[in-house]
């Protein structure tokens, strides 16, 4: 009996292991100290090598193992790679356009892109939500509890 | 002054209007999250970690917990009646709770968890408040290498607890233990992995990364799946009256539950859940039906329920006792804490007894609340069970948006959430677990701490960790914890390989 591997996973763990060999260098830049008093690399040294041990038996395990039953499958269907996509659109589209928009509008936006992407039927109830959410979101944490987020256009 | 006095200190304090309104809104929220699949307690506590601020950390660490707790009742709820586990704790559930709810007991399984889960959880309380203040008084001779030792322990049991793959596991350990070295090193000042970013020099804040792993990953998990409606039978209240019977049954695994989870608890990992397991399989050893189990046996529902709350209050002492959390819940409860400045720990208890104390009272009144909750409304929280994610993902999505910019009006800490949120989304797709990566990161600091003053107290000669018996014995254990793992990993390759063959 092998353990089974996807290939995403070997990739991730092989990132993981490169990632930690880069912190591995830059904590020796940081200076080792010596055992008896160390210094600000000896910790990040210490954790990056056994990380990096760590990462070279995943893949080495990996190598040895059959291929996966969930390869025949896809990691996300068509369907699902998109909505993924979409969802992430929103979340970097809120943080990059809220300051300038203000949060009231780009919330009400993202609340309407969102309940689209997951599937939420007809266009009335997705703005409906998407009010609701914005005056959720302005009651909350403007009324509230005072956070100082941009109101933009609204100002 | 005694533990009573004290305790009578901590329920005025937990008496107060504002107290009581925390308590309320988390075992309310935790019940709900509880109920519904998906959003996990963890998640909720990160999501709820920014409005605590606005109050005192008693105030916070009473709703943060009250929703953990919560979850444990509400959990239940979707196992009976529809077969789907609100939440990982309640998995076992499902196995005779279902069953009982086919033959039409639903009612009185769902009474019995309800009490069952009141009496766990005030027993746990109990032993919590007994077993917590000597663990501390104890903790006070503790010095660098103890620390040392007692988290390395924590890992090594957490990754094998939490993974497929303990390698994997440990790897996520040290993944978070970086994470928790990033900023200015605390003895020589220097900058450390801040890649040239002010916003870094400070760390990482905790935060944005609970967020990211647990919220924004749930998130875009059930983005990716598609949705399958639920329906859910009418639970009217006359349904809920077990009969003499099935009381009778109850009683015994209700405190043999509540004993092993409360232990179960103490260990570094997902307690509840594995409580749980323990219990189920506890009862059907000494049950003179074992075969019976899985058809609606009221055992196998009252023991595991009972464990998963009183596991809760176990997971707790850890956390205010040492200061070192051994769930991730726990790791939101102390970085609530930290926000307020306040590390839980042995002089926990001597400098802020009345956070302690007013927080062991607030337990005792949350489960009193859960219980009046959870009878009369559980026909109210089985309908929530069937709210679409179309309508919760949304509001859930802005909130953590919203909810992470209001802590430091940093576009940064954004753009940390959603990464560890494509992170932790490719964790849970590939095995990887979570709990390690959270735990090792805020845990990182003292860690790191632990282990340079240790270093500097041997000189090098770590020969000297074996004049100190506490320390020689965590290290053993947790050389002894590897070892068995592996011998039983290796005993369970050949048995399959047997199987194969």
């Amino acid at each position: 009996m092998k353990t089974a591997f996807r290939r995403g996973e070997v990739l991730f763990v092989i990132a993981l292991t490169l990632f930690s060999l880069i912190i591995l260098f830059m904590s020796f830049q940081l200076g080792f100290g010596r055992i008896k008093s160390p210094g600000a690399g000896f910790f990040p040294a210490f954790i990056s090598t056994f990380g990096f041990i760590l990462g070279i038996l995943l893949i080495v395990r990996s190598l040895r193992a059959k291929k996966a039953q969930e390869m025949k499958k896809a990691f996300i269907d068509r369907g699902g790679f998109l909505r993924f996509m979409a969802m992430m659109i929103t979340f970097c589209g809120w943080l990059v356009v809220m300051p300038w928009l203000g949060f009231i509008i780009v919330t009400f936006l993202a609340t309407f892109a969102f309940a689209k992407i997951m599937g939420l039927e007809g266009w009335l109830k997705p703005i409906v939500l998407a009010i609701g959410g914005s005056v959720f979101i302005y009651l909350l944490f403007d009324v509230w509890f005072y956070a100082d987020l941009p109101r933009g256009i609204l100002g | 002054m005694s533990g009573f006095e004290h305790l009578l200190n901590g329920f005025s304090l937990a008496f107060t209007p504002g107290v009581l309104l925390a308590c309320l809104v988390g075992v309310l929220l935790g019940t709900i999250v509880g109920v519904l699949p998906g959003l996990g307690p963890t998640a909720t506590m990160s999501l709820m970690l920014p409005f605590t601020l606005k109050y005192g950390p008693i105030t916070g660490l009473i709703m943060l917990a009250g929703i953990w707790y919560g979850a444990q009742y509400g959990g239940s709820t979707t196992s009976i009646l529809v077969n789907i586990p609100g939440e990982a704790a309640s998995v076992i559930t499902c196995l005779d709770g279902y069953q009982m709810g086919k033959k039409g007991r639903a009612g009185a399984a769902l009474a019995l968890v309800a009490a069952g889960s009141f009496i766990a959880g005030t027993l746990g309380n109990i032993g919590l408040q007994i077993f917590a203040p000597p663990l501390a008084q104890a903790a006070l001779a503790f010095g660098p290498p103890e620390y040392l030792a007692l988290m390395i322990l924590a890992f090594v049991v957490l990754s094998t607890l939490t993974s497929e793959s303990p390698l994997k596991g440990y790897f996520m350990v040290a993944l978070g233990l970086w994470l928790g070295t990033i900023g200015v090193d605390p003895i020589e000042g220097k900058p450390r992995f801040t890649f040239g970013s002010y916003y870094m020099m400070s760390g990482i804040d905790f935060l944005p990364i609970a967020m990211g792993l647990f919220g924004i990953a749930e998130i875009l998990s059930i983005a990716v799946e598609t949705y399958i409606p639920r329906k859910i039978d009418k639970i009217r209240f006359r349904n809920l009256y077990p009969n003499r019977e099935e009381v009778k049954r109850s009683v015994p695994p209700l405190i043999r539950g509540s004993f092993l989870g409360f232990f179960v608890g103490l260990l570094p990992g997902p307690a509840p859940t594995i409580s749980t397991f323990f219990s189920y399989a506890l009862e059907k050893k000494i049950s003179k039906h074992p075969e019976k189990f899985g058809t609606g046996m009221v055992e196998g529902v009252v023991g595991p329920e009972a464990a998963n709350n009183s596991a809760v209050t176990g997971s707790l002492i850890p956390l205010l006792a040492l200061g070192i959390p051994f769930a991730p819940p726990a790791a939101v409860l102390l970085a609530g804490l930290r926000m307020h400045h306040i590390d839980p720990g042995p002089f926990l208890f001597q400098n802020a007894p009345q956070i302690f104390w007013g927080f062991i009272a607030s337990m005792y009144i949350g489960n009193v609340m859960l219980l009046i909750l959870n009878l009369p409304l559980v026909g109210m929280f089985a309908r929530i069970a069937t709210l679409r994610p179309q309508i919760l993902m949304p509001i859930v999505s802005i909130v953590c948006l919203a909810g992470v910019y209001s802590i430091r009006n940093s576009i940064f800490d954004i753009w940390v959430m959603i990464a560890t949120g494509v992170l932790g989304f490719l964790m849970r797709k590939w095995g990887f677990p979570v709990a390690p990566l959270v735990i090792g990161m805020i845990l990182g600091p003292m860690t790191e701490n632990s282990f340079r003053q240790t270093c500097m107290m041997c000189l090098g000669n770590f020969l000297q960790i074996l004049n100190r018996p506490i320390t020689m014995g965590l290290f053993l254990a947790a050389v002894g914890f590897v070892i068995f793992n592996f011998y039983q990993g290796r005993k369970l390759k050949k048995t399959l390989r047997v199987e194969e063959v």
